[in-house]
């Protein structure tokens, strides 16, 4: 198949109608607007006309743009590589090496089932990320592509889709996502959960649940929205008669404990009875008080974990466990809880017993330099400022007191600053940094997706730089930052996330820097053993010891 | 700790050296190519069409303010600002972007660096690419320019200005390279 290949003719048919679908809006709005206006006296001669000019139009576009996008688009196998070339005014050509795909669906719409054809959804690593789809080409044709891309029967699987995402599935952005996968079948008796989140810790759980930062600007909006839809009542007046008088910091509070009430039973809701399990290779998480939900979290998806220290929980020592796994399906998001609450202590055994690929908990994190401290403070200090003159703006007078609040907005920077650092062992890497809550990500090396140093020009002066670790999450990914790193140290670990070994040239540093921690950030996992053995390091000039 | 932290808050000089520690991978080098020249060219024609979104309501604004009250130190003032967004986005930025932007194709990964306000170095290893693609809208096409697209499943990532002969080696290059890359 080394010629390139088209899809099947009857495709034009399948991608005209899709355009029709997105182009008879506008083209029928005219129509339809002069038909809203003047009832059924808009049918006129001329009115006719439109339409028939509006039809003509649709069918040729659609028609035009089904056979152009048709003839443009090809795919072929070139050395073990499948190549598409599609686009009309934006022309775009794409290379997927043949090892990188895993499985091919096979998904029927009824349309496809019309002209006897399939669309071929095409999965790449481990089904994570961007999957794309040839949009109809015919079974024989299929079964040759899985031939040449020496795919076993077994990677492939047909999808029947349904009606409604049959209407979906033939999307003109060939890079869209499917929308379900199956979850795997839980096995017939459970395993013994290892843990449970007792009642108590419930409504600890839910008492101190960061959802409430959430809730508090819905219940805002709705005692403003309430105030705005009852002009005659004046919530000053009512609160005057029915307590004897009312003062914007009773609003105030009142608000804030109605968001509290709101996350509170938000947290019962959802993590009532939560209970983690693991078989083989896959976690399973039950939970739910009213529904009960239950995840399957194959082990093997798991790309890092995320320790979250809450505002409220750090205090009482309590932290959540959040699993950043990619893939989709209708659990994507909700299995992202790997537990509500535990004590702090008891994180590295619990990952431990279901993650042990990532039980590791640094003794020593390594924080950002002393001249950070500033840059953490200010940038905390403008957040302030600017939160505070939102608020001013509205509230004006009583408003001022906002600027009250900068003093603990710059702590809240120094707090900032104590909690962000970094550490590296084993092919690991632990970044940490504080947004409200402070977060301890544990990435493995292998499943860093990109990394990435920044320095913006204030940075500059100062030699300080960020550093970023993306894994794949969900059906993008998820981005860790470490700001204001020392701009060497960023480089360095940046320069660790690759692949190429480059060990530091010793003999040219002071004294002072010699090593100081046993850490053998050499044994990372990259299971290469054809190149541990034979290849050179790649850059010029390296060695390795 | 907390003390010996603060009293450095303000102690900051802008000839910092940056430090290293021996326990890590040395720093990386800059990438080692740059971008087709004809790059720049597109840049600016790209932002000088961007402009147009302030000079139209701009000068519609100074129209309007002829036929109605003219006050010509607002009617330049109007002007003035577009005028300073075009010498920026069309004369200044795009050859600082030009001379920073830095790509290097190795075995086990691709190096990029970009960025004039923000640096950035972005690092994509070689195992992690699911695809690549080359892309050419109408401008790029014309001046046989081509933009390589490199997608994991992370996010992705872009090389923006090649000729198209080199855009097609870069993208061949780390197909055949993503496809002997694996440590899944």
């Amino acid at each position: 198949m080394s010629d390139p290949q088209r899809l099947h003719p009857a495709a034009i048919i399948i991608l005209a109608i899709r355009v029709s679908r997105q182009l008879a809006l506008p083209l029928m709005a005219p129509a339809v607007f002069s038909l809203i206006n003047q009832g059924l006296d808009a049918i006129s001669y001329g009115f006719l006309l439109l339409l028939l000019g509006a039809l003509v139009l649709l069918v040729v576009l659609s028609a035009g743009w089904g056979f152009l996008y048709w003839q443009r688009y090809t795919y072929q196998i070139i050395d073990n590589e499948l190549i598409l070339k599609q686009g009309i005014i934006f022309r775009k050509q794409r290379s997927i090496p043949r090892e990188r795909i895993q499985a091919i669906d096979l998904v029927e719409g009824v349309l496809h089932r019309v002209f006897g054809l399939v669309s071929v959804r095409v999965q790449t690593a481990g089904g994570i990320g961007p999957g794309f789809s040839l949009l109809g080409i015919s079974r024989s044709e299929a079964d040759a592509l899985r031939q040449e891309l020496a795919l076993s029967p077994a990677q492939v699987r047909s999808v029947a889709a349904a009606e409604v995402t049959a209407a979906n599935e033939i999307d003109l952005d060939p890079d869209a996502e499917p929308a379900v996968q199956a979850a795997p079948a839980l096995a017939e008796a459970d395993p013994a959960p290892i843990r449970q989140l007792t009642f108590p810790k419930l409504l600890l759980a839910a008492a101190t649940s960061g959802s409430i930062g959430i809730a508090l600007p819905i219940v805002a909006s709705g005692v403003s929205l309430l105030n705005n839809m009852m002009p005659n009542i004046d919530l000053f007046e009512l609160g005057t008669m029915l307590f004897g008088g009312v003062s914007w910091w009773s609003i105030a509070l009142f608000v804030l404990i109605a968001a509290w009430i709101m996350s509170f039973f938000g947290t019962i809701l959802a993590h009532t009875g939560f209970t983690i399990r693991r078989s083989e290779d896959n976690l399973l998480i039950e939970r739910g008080l009213i529904e009960k939900r239950r995840a399957t979290v194959p082990l093997n998806r798991i790309q890092a974990i995320r320790v979250i220290d809450g505002v409220l929980r750090q205090p009482f020592g309590y932290a959540m466990v959040k699993v950043e796994s990619a893939g989709y399906g209708e659990d994507a998001a909700e299995s992202s809880v790997l537990f509500p609450m535990l004590p702090r202590q008891d994180v590295r055994e619990f990952l431990e017993a279901t993650v042990p690929e990532f039980a590791w908990d640094p003794e020593r994190i390594e924080r950002p330099p002393r001249r950070a401290i500033r840059r953490y403070i200010t940038r905390m200090t403008l957040i302030g400022l600017l939160i505070s003159a939102i608020v001013i703006a509205i509230f004006y007078p009583i408003g001022l007191w906002a600027l009250a609040t900068l003093p603990f907005f710059a702590i809240f920077g120094y707090l900032c600053y104590r909690d962000a650092g970094w550490a590296l062992s084993n092919g690991m890497m632990v970044l940490r940094y504080r947004s409200l809550a402070r977060s301890t990500a544990i990435i493995p090396k292998r499943r860093i997706q990109s990394s990435d140093v920044t320095q913006n020009i204030l940075q500059r002066r100062a030699s300080l730089g960020n550093i970023q670790a993306t894994v794949a999450s969900g059906v993008s990914g998820a981005t860790f930052t470490v700001m204001h790193l020392d701009k060497g140290i960023a480089d360095q670990l940046f320069s660790w996330t690759g692949r190429s070994r480059t060990r530091l040239d010793t003999a040219r540093l002071p004294r002072q820097l010699a090593p100081r921690r046993p850490v053998d950030v050499w044994a990372d996992i990259d299971a290469e053993p054809e190149r541990a053995s034979g290849s050179e390091p790649y850059l010029p000039g390296d060695s390795r010891s | 700790m907390v003390d010996s932290d603060l009293t450095d808050i303000f102690h900051q000089g802008s000839s910092q050296k940056p430090s290293y520690d021996t326990t890590l991978p040395k720093p990386r080098q800059e990438p080692s190519q740059m971008l087709d020249p004809k790059a720049l060219r597109v840049w600016r024609i790209g932002a000088a069409l961007g402009t147009l979104f302030i000079w139209i309501p701009a000068a519609g604004a100074v129209i309007g303010m002829y036929f109605g009250d003219w006050l010509w130190p607002w009617a330049l003032l109007i002007l003035l600002f577009p005028l300073l967004i075009t010498i920026l986005q069309v004369f200044v930025i795009p050859p600082l972007e030009w001379r920073r932007w830095r790509y290097e194709v190795s075995e086990r990964e691709i190096d990029l660096q970009r960025g004039v306000f923000v640096m950035t170095r972005t690092l994509v290893p070689m195992s992690r690419v699911q695809h690549v693609d080359t892309q050419q809208g109408p401008l790029l096409r014309y001046y046989g320019l081509s933009a390589v697209t490199i997608t994991t499943a992370g996010g992705g990532h872009e090389i923006p200005g090649l000729s198209e002969d080199v855009a097609a080696d870069v993208r061949d290059r780390i197909a055949a390279l993503a496809g002997v890359a694996d440590d899944v």
